[in-house]
């Protein structure tokens, strides 16, 4: 432990610098202010013994000195004073001293003071430790996450993406870096689409965790085999898989147990880009919304089962079409439980509305609305829970 | 947020409040897990005072009702506002638990 003394007058240091050194402390002196601190800034003493009274800068303006200055550890700061009245003490804890001690001071009574002056720098060099660790592992998860991030969005589509008439486009704000939601468009074949949007049930880096895998089961391998297209013997040698099939397949491989209790709730669909028709199957997700060329809206489905929560769940197939001029839209529920200010959630009504009012925008310009529509309403452009929407339409040709 | 357990004859009778969100999901997987221990294990839940109800709060009741089937209990839900209906209904949870109008009702059928 290392005390710096300071005091005008050579009798006094003399005494500090004997005792302080027969008590086992590393003592240094300094004869005025300006010179202690010169000696503060270039040995950072733990400790700082003061005289009030000094030609020059005195205690008190040193003590504020401390206080103000940029040194990274806590220095704890004795004022000896002649006086001692409480006015004198209040005005030394507001420059930031954290003790005094009366001139002329006793022997054992300067022992008992430093005692506990040293106690308490101890427990504060162990705090600056702690948090110094803290810190460096905060900056360590947070690289991960980013790092984690950055992979999670390389799994959503990259650009606004054209199949045979059809656009798609989104919206994708993950809550914590990482996000339990993800979406994609994949072509299944030369007329076939498949899309789907899912949520994985928490927050944070175990949903990512899923939703990525997730993301990868539903991806076609080069030859296509996956849940999505299985592979046949005879020509074509595959075959599309039915959306419930999809489904179904991910509710067996997912199956949650009794340690893990994970699940996710997805809307899978497929379509036929000549036809412009399609199925979908909605497991616990909220309900699609389907815009017709008129600007009037929809909901595809009133439920289903999510997926990996029960082995014995069976899932409904809903048909659709996209039409020239139609929609449809996917989203997760970040959107429609997003909470104001007021605690009330953002709801279908709202986001129904929206899109209604939005029927002539470009969708570009739909998801900019609807994501400032959120943070408006928010009061924060931070969300809670993830964001996620996926839309289609078909244009005319 | 808190859980509220009480014991009568027969039935636990648990009683969360606030949002049933990963915290509460968290606390709620707890205190099933004590039940079991103390086999208490025909349970209503009392959902009045839950106005909304996460996919964390979801997964816990799920994984409750699991757990407590697998130790031939029971669990059976009361009181659920219009806005948590809606998510039962969306993920046909509605179709898997036992659901009364209100407490009384639910307390009354383990009888």
């Amino acid at each position: 432990m290392r005390i710096l003394y300071i005091d005008d007058k050579p009798d006094i240091r003399n005494l500090l610098q004997r005792y302080l050194t027969s008590w086992g402390y590393e003592a240094v002196g300094a004869s005025d202010g300006e010179e202690g601190w010169q000696l503060i800034q270039s040995l950072h003493p733990d400790i700082v013994i003061t005289d009030w009274m000094m030609p020059g800068l005195n205690g008190l303006e040193l003590c504020n000195r401390i206080r103000t200055s940029d040194i990274p550890t806590y220095i704890y700061v004795i004022l000896l004073t002649a006086r001692n009245i409480k006015e004198d003490l209040i005005v030394g804890m507001e420059a930031g001293a954290d003790d005094f001690i009366g001139k002329p001071f006793e022997k054992l009574e300067l022992k008992a003071r430093l005692k506990a002056a040293a106690r308490i720098i101890s427990l504060e060099r162990t705090l600056e430790e702690k948090n110094s660790k803290l810190e460096e592992a905060y900056n360590v998860i947070k690289d991960d996450l980013e790092a984690a991030a950055r992979i999670q969005h390389s799994l959503i589509p990259q650009k606004i993406e054209h199949f045979g008439g059809i656009t798609f486009d989104w919206l994708f704000c993950p809550s914590l870096f990482v996000a339990g939601d993800i979406f994609n468009i994949v072509r299944l074949d030369e007329k076939t689409l498949a899309f789907y949007l899912l949520d994985v049930s928490g927050h944070g880096i175990p949903a990512a965790l899923l939703s990525t895998t997730l993301s990868r089961v539903l991806t076609p391998t080069p030859n296509f085999a996956g849940p999505m297209r299985h592979s046949l013997a005879v020509p074509p040698f595959y075959r599309i898989t039915a959306p419930r099939e999809v489904v179904s397949e991910l509710n067996g491989r997912f199956m949650n147990d009794d340690v893990q209790t994970q699940y996710f709730t997805i809307v899978y669909g497929i379509i036929d880009i000549h036809s412009a028709a399609g199925t979908l199957t909605q497991a616990g997700h909220p309900s699609p919304i389907h815009q017709s060329a008129d600007g009037t809206v929809r909901l595809i489905g009133d439920g289903g089962f999510p997926v990996g929560m029960f082995p014995e769940a069976d899932y409904e197939e809903h048909p659709f079409s996209i039409n020239v001029g139609e929609r449809l839209f996917l989203y997760s529920d970040g959107i429609t439980e997003c909470r104001g200010n007021d605690g009330g959630m953002f709801g279908i009504d709202r986001l129904l509305k929206i899109i209604c009012d939005g029927y002539r925008m470009s969708l570009r310009n739909l998801m900019i609305s609807i994501e400032r529509e959120l943070a408006v309403f928010q009061g924060s452009s931070q969300f809670d829970d993830d964001i996620s929407l996926l839309v289609m339409e078909r244009k005319e040709e | 947020m808190s859980i509220n357990v009480t014991q009568e004859t027969k039935v636990t009778v648990i009683t969360p409040a606030g949002r049933f969100d990963a915290l509460m999901a968290k606390e709620f997987k707890n205190c099933i897990g004590e039940l079991i221990e103390k086999r208490q294990i025909m349970i209503a839940i009392d959902m009045t005072a839950i106005d909304f109800i996460d996919s964390s709060g979801l997964g816990s009741l799920v994984g409750g009702l699991k757990g407590i089937a697998k130790e031939t209990g029971e669990i059976r839900i009361a009181g659920l506002s219009p806005e948590v209906r809606t998510i039962f209904e969306l993920t046909r949870l509605h179709r898997i638990f036992d659901i009364y109008e209100n407490i009384e009702t639910a307390r009354a059928s383990f009888v």
